[in-house]
């Protein structure tokens, strides 16, 4: 059949034919245990495919709670700590990353992204692992005898288009120089 | 004058204009008189002049670096490239929300032009009404919390940071926003006619066949604008992917994913007379989640690698989400005793069974999708905790959904409406169902291997026949009109998306990546490409200094990977370069770059097979929504099988 003589079709509305009660009665028992079971996977999927996200100063305040579990982690590698390896032929790059004045040694398990360096924030996803962290030339900074696993580390963007304190450092000492006529107010951005 | 009292005064005139079209339409509806005509034209030119100069006047202040305008201090730079200089406006928050109302602007205009010999009629007066609202809202915004022209006093000497470097990088920069917008905002005049629809209790097909190409060209600009900005994404970031379920990238996909619902259970309204309140519902979801989405991208409340700033605007755009939802709901319950259905759907073997099938799936999609995006939200909301919701669940969510979508891009285009015999079923199916066989064992003897990319194949093969299968018979039938029209352009438009959804499977289920560390003269081997390092250079451009890698490919062309220094942003940008061919690419990028000429660089190569038919899919699905709203011959526009007489006459 064609498509013209698809259009031809009697497309017109017709009076519904009876539904037998026992099909009535099926047909929405049956949609809602498709939808609950579609739920329950989309719930499931959800909680296991979600981290919670903490900075390595809280990541250290709750780490009685966190056990080994799986969480994502905030900081920033330390100058002079990175250290990368080799176990069981996969690539390991260990450091220290800090938040507000707290340390936590890394181990992470594969190749780091492309922009990853000291100074930089990283994200990473993994658990708490009560051992030292065992790399050749790397010296951990913590003595608690725990480090953070990783095995998936991304770079913290800036949440700013520009480099906000470079600009805002030129504008300052365009200021004192006494180059600034009147009062900054610029906004947004 | 300064630029920042011509830009501020162009907006006052918008939102003058606006509002003073509002009052005017409002009036004349209410005294059931059609003579607001003219003044409304008249209003919807000034509005469009008002928004355009503020335009002019952005560009202007960019283009002379007037940096007395605050939008330039903090996002232009005498230092950048003409281009990027020109896309600055759409770089940041207020030039984009000002982009944003320009073409607002353009579509009203559209409207009026279009409607012009309709204007007695009340349901094109509540579609106005409901535009007015729009622009109103946003040509506020321009005078609040988006404003784009406020001051600032540069001390003497100064020069702006530029726009972020990874806006400056790439020349699909200056067109992945604009054209995305063009999508965005063209859903507004189907929900403008929606709401007339409803208001005026007019919710037959009428308010359909008035905005079904407007629909249409929307989805295509959204889509055009998605793939871009994938293709953006693989051509800057350098790490070999396009797509990230990033919060911004799921912002454009949500609208996307029902409006593709939409543009096909409209036809079995139009046809059948059925799914009133759904076509309803999925309009009004597909233009709020473009505000949403505005919200999302624009108010810094979630993360995001597009990394816009946080900003006064979030609570505005919240408050206007909340008004769409509040008063789109309330008016579909009040319409409730209009909306039902006129019959039922015969059989689900059917091409109404596919369609809402296909609606189902759609929703479902864009469900997860929304649910991940804003899951954070709602845990943060409830115990403070920040959480991310990562990839795998959006992976192991949407696949099973995707593949059940290419199956029915398969089945529906055959399937007869009303009832489909297992004869006819059976013969039409036959030739697609042979050709997806042959893909498999095609892609199997090429060495493709694994059952997710294997499926996606036999799936993307069976619906690129069923599609080619309709192309044929209508090109035998009526030759070259056998392309255009809405079912024709739909089929070129599902050749376009299967070409997508193989190149993303082989592209994803296939990806290889290793690191070279080569010293100047040596090749290294990857996947039996020949990759030799024939040394490295420092370029300087206005705005940036580039280390670049020179790395010949298969003893053929040297490609340049760089690693780009913008000082003033003071930051470090991957330049990756890409080698294309049909068959794979190969992405490299600099890791290490090396301390002297006779030092090694450290290159990190990714290997994809058939990115490149991503973006000619993309280019496949812009040509065939162009041929989607040619009117075709097949049957006259305006016959809806089941609209009451005085519906069909709107």
């Amino acid at each position: 059949m064609t498509a013209d003589n698809e259009s031809q079709d009697d497309l017109s509305p017709r009076a519904p034919r009876p539904v037998r009660t026992r099909r009535r009665r099926i047909v929405p028992l049956v949609i809602a245990l498709g939808s609950a079971a579609a739920v329950a996977v989309l719930v499931i999927n959800l909680l296991n495919g979600s981290l919670f996200f903490y900075d390595a100063s809280e990541a250290v305040a709750r780490r009685a709670d966190l056990g080994t579990d799986r969480f994502t982690l905030l900081g920033s590698p330390i100058e002079g700590t990175i250290a990368q390896g080799f176990q069981q032929d996969e690539i390991v790059v260990a450091f220290t990353v800090a938040f507000d004045g707290v340390d936590v040694d890394v181990v992470h398990f594969g190749d780091p992204p492309d922009l990853f360096k000291a100074g930089v924030p990283v994200v990473l996803d993994g658990a708490w692992v009560h051992d030292t962290a065992a790399v050749d030339g790397f010296d951990g900074r913590e003595t608690d005898g725990w480090h953070f696993a990783s095995d998936r580390m991304r770079i913290k963007h800036d949440n700013d288009y520009k480099n906000k304190d470079t600009y805002d450092d030129r504008v300052d000492k365009a200021t004192q120089e006494g180059q600034i006529v009147a009062t900054s107010d610029a906004s947004g951005g | 004058m300064s630029n920042s009292v011509l830009g501020s005064a162009a907006v006052a005139l918008g939102l003058a204009a606006s509002i003073t079209g509002f009052v005017v339409v409002a009036m004349g509806l209410a005294s059931h008189r059609g003579s607001w005509k003219r003044e409304t034209q008249w209003l919807v030119a000034i509005m469009a002049f008002a928004a355009l100069a503020a335009v002019v006047v952005m560009e202007r202040a960019l283009i002379t670096r007037d940096f007395t305008v605050a939008y330039v201090a903090n996002n232009g730079s005498s230092k950048t490239p003409a281009l990027f200089n020109f896309a600055t406006m759409w770089a940041a928050l207020e030039g984009s929300i000002l982009l944003w109302t320009l073409i607002l602007s353009g579509y009203v205009v559209a409207v009026v032009v279009k409607f012009r010999d309709r204007h007695d009629d009340p349901m094109v007066g509540w579609a106005m009404l409901t535009l007015f609202v729009v622009t109103t809202f946003f040509f506020a915004l321009m005078l609040g919390p988006a404003n784009p022209f406020t001051t600032f006093s540069p001390p003497i000497g100064f020069d702006g940071p530029g726009p972020n470097p990874l806006l400056q990088n790439h020349v699909l920069m200056a067109f992945h926003p604009p054209v995305l917008y063009l999508g965005y905002v063209g859903f507004t005049v189907p929900f403008a006619f929606a709401i007339s629809a409803l208001v005026t209790g007019r919710v037959g097909e009428g308010w359909l066949l008035a905005t079904r190409r407007w629909t249409v060209m929307a989805w295509g600009f959204l889509t055009l604008g998605i793939v871009l900005g994938a293709w953006w994404s693989y051509e800057t970031l350098g790490w070999g992917g396009y797509w990230a379920w990033d919060p911004v990238e799921n912002a454009s996909f949500l609208p996307w994913l029902t409006g593709t619902a939409f543009i096909h259970s409209v036809m079995v309204q139009e046809r059948r007379g059925m799914l009133r309140v759904w076509n309803l519902s999925l309009v009004v979801a597909t233009f709020s989640l473009t505000i949403l989405g505005t919200f999302i991208t624009r108010s810094g409340v979630l993360d995001s690698v597009h990394a816009f700033v946080e900003s006064g605007i979030g609570p505005w755009i919240l408050t206007f989400f909340g008004l769409i939802v509040v008063v789109s709901l309330g008016l579909i319950a009040w319409r409730g005793d209009q909306l039902r259905s006129p019959g039922l759907i015969d059989s689900p073997i059917s091409r109404e069974g596919a369609f809402l099938a296909n609606n189902v799936l759609f929703a479902a999609f864009a469900f997860v999708v929304l649910l991940g995006t804003i899951f954070p939200l709602i845990v943060e909301a409830i115990d403070g905790r920040s959480i991310s919701v990562g990839n795998p669940y959006f992976d192991r969510m949407t696949m099973p959904i995707g593949f059940t979508l290419l199956f029915l891009m398969g089945i529906a285009p055959v399937l007869p409406w009303r009832k489909a015999s297992s004869g006819v079923l059976s013969q039409r199916l036959l030739g697609p169902a042979w050709f997806g066989a042959a893909v498999v064992v095609f892609s199997v003897l090429v060495g493709a291997r694994g059952w997710a990319p294997l499926l996606a194949f036999a799936l993307g093969g069976f619906a690129a026949g069923a599609s080619a299968r309709q192309l044929i018979l209508a090109t035998r039938r009526q030759g070259w009109r056998g392309l255009i029209g809405r079912t024709n352009g739909g089929m070129i438009v599902h050749i376009g998306v299967i070409l997508i959804a193989v190149a993303f499977a082989a592209s994803n289920a296939y990806v290889r990546q290793d690191e070279f560390n080569l010293l100047p003269g040596e090749t290294a081997t990857m996947s039996g490409h020949e990759l030799t390092f024939e040394g490295s250079t420092i370029v300087e451009y206005s705005n940036r200094t580039e280390r670049v890698a020179r790395i010949r490919i298969d003893g053929g062309q040297v490609y340049e990977p760089a690693l780009a220094t913008y000082p003033f942003a003071g930051q470090i940008i991957n330049v990756p370069s890409v080698r294309s061919t049909a068959v794979d690419d190969i992405a490299l990028s600099v890791l290490s770059y090396p301390e002297g000429t006779n030092d090694a660089v450290l290159l990190r190569a990714t290997i994809q097979p058939l990115v490149v038919w991503l973006w000619i899919g993309g280019m496949v699905i812009a040509v065939g929504t162009v041929m989607a709203v040619v009117p075709g011959t097949r049957r006259r526009p305006t016959d809806p099988v089941s609209a009451p007489l005085e519906e069909v006459a709107v």
